[in-house]
């Protein structure tokens, strides 16, 4: 089934690159919606049906965190799959993060490892 | 039947007989292709990163270079049949030249690997898998029946990759 | 300290954009080669273990291979290589400042990246504690900064 994604980043070249590769993925896509931060997120989840976010922490307005607080304690999304995509390297932050059942991935990264993250999160579609 | 790939050199092929094979990649890279519905892979040896380096022997030789031997790689594999978006794409070699990583001053095999890297991003490719790095050499074979990639490591037992 | 703060600016600055950027270091580029020319800055403040401000330049030419690489396309606008610079420049700062603290439990606040033309820089306050390095890459030179703010004993 096709997944509808949402790329949650200040930076729309890193928005850009997550989406080349979700598209190179092998992962059958169907909506790709963006917000440049969590406020922004918030809304289009209110509006659509989404299936995976990946989400930046540094942000303007409202940063990842406190996005990610809201989707946890929001029983319409409180099972959303969710991958962190930071600079964060504080045990202390990542920790807290992944407490809440979220994957993570740390910037910089090379597009086959948000592959694997990716394919690990939804359930993987490797036939090769 | 055995196909030997050499040096700066490349071989595609559609026969499901055919085991495609290079020897001694230390920072050079092995880079194969495949196809697994219209069984067409390829085999690249390069040695180099890029080909502005010597543009004459790059002009003779394509195979030399990543940024010059990989798009042949390609387009050739597409005149036998395959097809981009179906395309395996896996790499071995591109190891440190001296024994003492850190002294290894031109970093030939980080920066093959590195620009590879860059022209299939370039060209919306991702890396099925790769063996990279380190300072031992390995033998890359591709067996075109079954689409099959062997790593070799002198010493060492082999793997599939 | 200082010593150390430079090595790890040069090295993190060096790994992230191999990685990011596919861009790599070249040792063979003089010091007299230094230009920033057509270039432009991020400059990004920081709260947490220690904090400060993380200014990071770059040329023209340098500005252009950031944006290129990273998405993988030839046509850019300048805001879309403006962008790029910001997000290279988060991503060392966002590595860079835990290296220094020297511990992996401290956090810190990154503000969002702010692009200057190099000539609208703010001045930087000389008796803050500044470390500098320059990067020479094959395609030009970079320039970080890194800038404490060190709150003022008074006596």
């Amino acid at each position: 089934m096709a997944l509808n994604v949402l790329v949650v980043d200040d930076s729309s070249v890193m928005r850009s690159m997550i989406i080349k590769t979700l598209r190179l993925c092998g992962v059958d896509l169907s909506e790709v919606h963006e917000a440049s931060n969590g406020q922004e997120g918030l809304a289009i989840l209110r509006d659509h049906w989404v299936d995976l976010a990946l989400i930046d922490i540094n942000m303007p307005v409202m940063n990842g965190e406190q996005m990610i607080e809201h989707i946890k304690s929001n029983p319409d999304t409180e099972d959303l799959a969710v991958i962190v995509v930071s600079t964060e390297s504080s045990e202390t932050r990542i920790d807290k993060l992944l407490d809440k059942g979220v994957q993570f991935i740390h910037k910089p990264f090379t597009p086959e490892t948000l592959r694997e993250i990716i394919l690990t999160t939804v359930g993987g579609l490797d036939e090769q | 039947m055995k196909v030997i790939v050499g040096v700066a050199d490349m071989k595609i092929s559609n026969n499901k007989d055919d085991v495609l094979i290079t020897y001694a990649l230390g920072s050079c890279l092995g880079i194969t292709i495949f196809d697994p519905v219209a069984h067409v892979g390829g085999l690249l040896h390069v040695m180099l990163p890029v080909a502005s380096v010597d543009p004459i022997k790059a002009k003779s030789n394509p195979y030399m270079f990543v940024d010059t031997g990989v798009p042949r790689l390609f387009t050739e594999s597409y005149k036998l049949g395959a097809k981009k978006e179906r395309l395996v794409v896996k790499v071995a070699g591109g190891a440190s030249t001296n024994s003492e990583i850190d002294e290894d001053f031109f970093k030939i095999g980080k920066r093959n690997f590195v620009l590879l890297r860059k022209v299939l991003w370039k060209n919306g490719v991702l890396l099925k898998a790769y063996d990279v790095g380190q300072n031992h050499s390995r033998t890359m074979s591709l067996d075109i029946g079954t689409g099959q990639v062997i790593i070799k490591i002198s010493g060492k037992s082999e793997n599939e990759l | 300290m200082s010593n150390d703060i430079a090595q790890i600016l040069h090295e993190i600055a060096a790994s992230t954009l191999e990685e990011m950027c596919f861009m790599f270091e070249e040792p063979d580029l003089d010091e007299d080669q230094f230009h920033l020319r057509g270039g432009k800055a991020a400059l990004i403040k920081f709260k947490g273990a220690f904090s400060g401000t993380m200014i990071l330049k770059a040329s023209g030419r340098i500005l252009q291979a950031f944006g290129e690489n990273m998405l993988g396309e030839d046509e850019l606008t300048e805001g879309q290589m403006q962008d790029a610079l910001g997000e290279v420049s988060n991503v060392i700062c966002g590595n860079v400042l835990p290296e220094i603290s020297g511990s992996k439990k401290d956090v810190f606040d990154l503000e969002s990246p702010i692009i200057y033309r190099l000539d609208e820089l703010p001045e930087i306050n000389a008796e803050l504690p500044i470390e500098s390095v320059r990067l020479p890459l094959e395609e030009g030179f970079i320039e970080i900064q890194l800038i404490r703010d060190v709150p003022v004993q008074v006596s």
